[in-house]
């Protein structure tokens, strides 16, 4: 039985849609941890690197996502969008943060025409990052991401994780970030989940 | 959910990795039950399926779907290609995208470019080249969704490429490399061609194809409202002209839209479909016609009765096939030929294929088994199999 604080409960009720029951009972539970971050220095949507250590002094929301993904990564885009909503003011202390999620359409046109495609190209805070396969590979085995293309025109196979890492550069929690269905009554709910945990980061600054 | 195997996350952790133990999943996940916000514009319900076939220097290449219902519902697009001067045929569906939402091909030279139709949560059409039989590919981007017809993309002799996109609008990009990196520009809307001289004329309801000239020049062609007018237009630097193709008899008292439109050494043939009702029906007394340009003139083959049209391709010297609602498989040689009808193709054919002697392969389905049928002796002859890995509940 999943047992929830009174804090996320609070902000679900917030939205008539976002019920974090449903985000831990799709993905399971996550406990606290607290881990160095692996680095890594990557390209963002704009040309520019990004490492982690210049995101240092914030509270960083990251997931991995395939950019031509057609089923869960565009809902996965949306649910950390609606957590930096969720956060008000404190968004601004929060990056969100994607990491290409196939070993193919990779480049920066990708999570471009991904970032459009989601509405995240005018989102301040937003990275989608990208690079080489060798700057890639080592950041999908660090963080325990297995990505593989699939044959007969399946989409590269991924495991859809978030991890909250704080402004010190540890990682705070590990959430499993499959959006299930995607159906109203579960959309919402890993915002929820992340925007609590992103609080938590906060409070420790 | 099927085949998923979503990780666990709070397992322990092994000093240099986040995360141990990881199991690789299915990809990106369950279709989720929200409807994705594409639009699906304009244009004319599709004429044709997108299985098709086309030759180019490095082979011959087939799309057909497989995996999924008998009318290709659910399934998974998949790219065949038999190398020149070679009997057998390999898969070579690019990796690294679902293609539920069809796939797209267009050859030039030794150049292959595939388009992969946008589907579900995928509002954009990435792109796969290659110049090696398929076995490799560069990716590239199309920032909008391919239209849903086999003639959605050319590719010119010089490198550049057009893409026919699901509101009519054709897209040019210079090179493969300005594709790749997704730098494309509008050649032409829908609504700027049906406002041209030539698309008012016609009374222009739709595009359904794109193609280079023999001058390298774009073609595009679709749909006429107005009884008789065939609808291929030429791009003089920026002005859209009629290419002047007019059908004879009762075709020429016909709505006509063009099934298909390629290339071809000096010029250009097209399949056009006359007698359709306004929705796009083709009632008992339709029928297809081919076209062929020399590059000033247009001949034009005797019409071939035909109600709903399965399945299209060209191959080479103008020489193009049917696969019909009625079973009936037609082919014709290039211009001045007179249709033909093949013996009945075995059960599933999808694919009409051109063989190295001049004949025809039946590229024929049952979910997940592609059986290669050559003609030979007025039969068609078992001669190959091939078993499609196709990943069942990963993106469908």
């Amino acid at each position: 039985m999943i047992v929830l604080g009174a804090a996320p409960m609070a902000a679900a009720a917030a939205d008539r849609t976002a019920d974090p029951i449903l985000a831990l009972a799709i993905a399971g539970d996550s406990s606290p941890v607290d881990l160095p971050a692996p680095g890594f220095s990557l390209t963002d949507q704009a040309g520019r690197t990004v490492s982690l250590d210049s995101l240092r002094g914030k509270v960083v929301l990251m997931t991995f996502l395939d950019p031509v993904c057609t089923t869960d990564c565009p809902v996965i885009a949306q649910e950390l969008k609606q957590a930096g909503r969720m956060l008000g003011a404190q968004d601004a202390r929060v990056e969100l943060v994607a990491v290409v999620a196939n070993p193919v359409y990779r480049s920066v046109a990708f999570t471009r025409a991904f970032d459009r495609q989601e509405g995240l190209a005018s989102v301040p805070n937003w990275l989608y990052l990208t690079g080489s396969l060798s700057q890639l590979r080592p950041v999908w085995r660090h963080y325990g991401v297995e990505v593989e293309n699939l044959p007969a025109g399946a989409m590269a196979a991924h495991n859809d994780l978030a991890v909250v890492i704080d402004a010190a550069g540890h990682i705070r929690r590990e959430v499993g970030a499959d959006p299930g269905p995607a159906t109203d009554g579960t959309r919402s709910s890993f915002a929820v989940l992340l925007s609590q945990y992103a609080r938590d980061a906060l409070g420790r600054t | 959910m099927t085949g998923r195997a979503w990780l666990a996350l709070a397992g322990p952790l092994l000093a240099g990795t986040v995360l141990a133990g990881t199991v690789l999943v299915a990809a990106c996940g369950t279709p989720p039950a929200a409807v994705s916000t594409l639009s699906t514009p304009g244009p004319p319900p599709a004429a044709v399926p997108l299985s098709t076939s086309l030759v180019t220097g490095q082979g011959t290449w087939a799309v057909a779907v497989m995996g999924g219902g008998t009318d290709g519902d659910g399934g998974f697009w998949q790219l065949f290609a038999r190398p020149a001067g070679a009997s057998r045929w390999s898969l070579v569906t690019p990796p690294g995208v679902a293609d539920n939402g069809g796939l797209v091909a267009a050859g030039s030279g030794s150049d292959l470019v595939v388009g992969i139709r946008p589907s579900q949560n995928l509002a954009f059409s990435p792109l796969a080249a290659s110049t090696d039989t398929g076995r490799t590919w560069t990716p590239g981007l199309l920032d909008a969704g391919l239209a849903d017809t086999p003639g959605a993309i050319a590719l010119g002799p010089s490198g550049r490429l057009l893409a026919v996109l699901r509101d009519g609008t054709i897209e040019a990009a210079p090179t493969a490399g300005a594709a790749a990196a997704g730098q494309w520009t509008v050649l032409t809307t829908f609504r700027a061609l049906a406002a041209s001289a030539p698309g008012r004329s016609c009374g222009l309801e739709g595009v359904t194809a794109a193609s280079f000239g023999p001058n390298g020049s774009p073609i595009a062609a679709g749909r006429c409202a107005r009884p008789g007018a065939a609808g291929v237009f030429t791009d003089a630097g920026g002005t859209w002209r009629s290419a002047g193709l007019r059908l004879p008899g009762a075709a020429g008292r016909s709505r006509v839209r063009v099934l298909g439109l390629a290339a071809d050494a000096g010029g250009n043939v097209a399949l056009l479909a006359a007698g359709e009702t306004p929705s796009g029906l083709r009632p008992s007394g339709g029928s297809v016609l081919a076209a062929w340009r020399d590059g000033a003139r247009w001949t034009v083959s005797a019409p071939v009765a035909a109600g709903r049209v399965r399945a299209l391709g060209f191959g080479g010297g103008g020489s193009a096939w049917l696969l019909l609602g009625d079973g009936r498989a037609l082919s014709i040689d290039g211009a001045g030929g007179s249709w033909g009808t093949l013996p009945s193709v075995p059960d599933g054919t999808q694919v009409l294929a051109p063989d190295a002697g001049g004949g025809y392969e039946a590229l024929a389905v049952d979910r997940a088994r592609l059986t290669v049928w050559r003609l030979g002796r007025g039969s068609w002859v078992r001669v190959q199999q091939i078993s499609v890995p196709v990943q069942y509940g990963s993106s469908g």
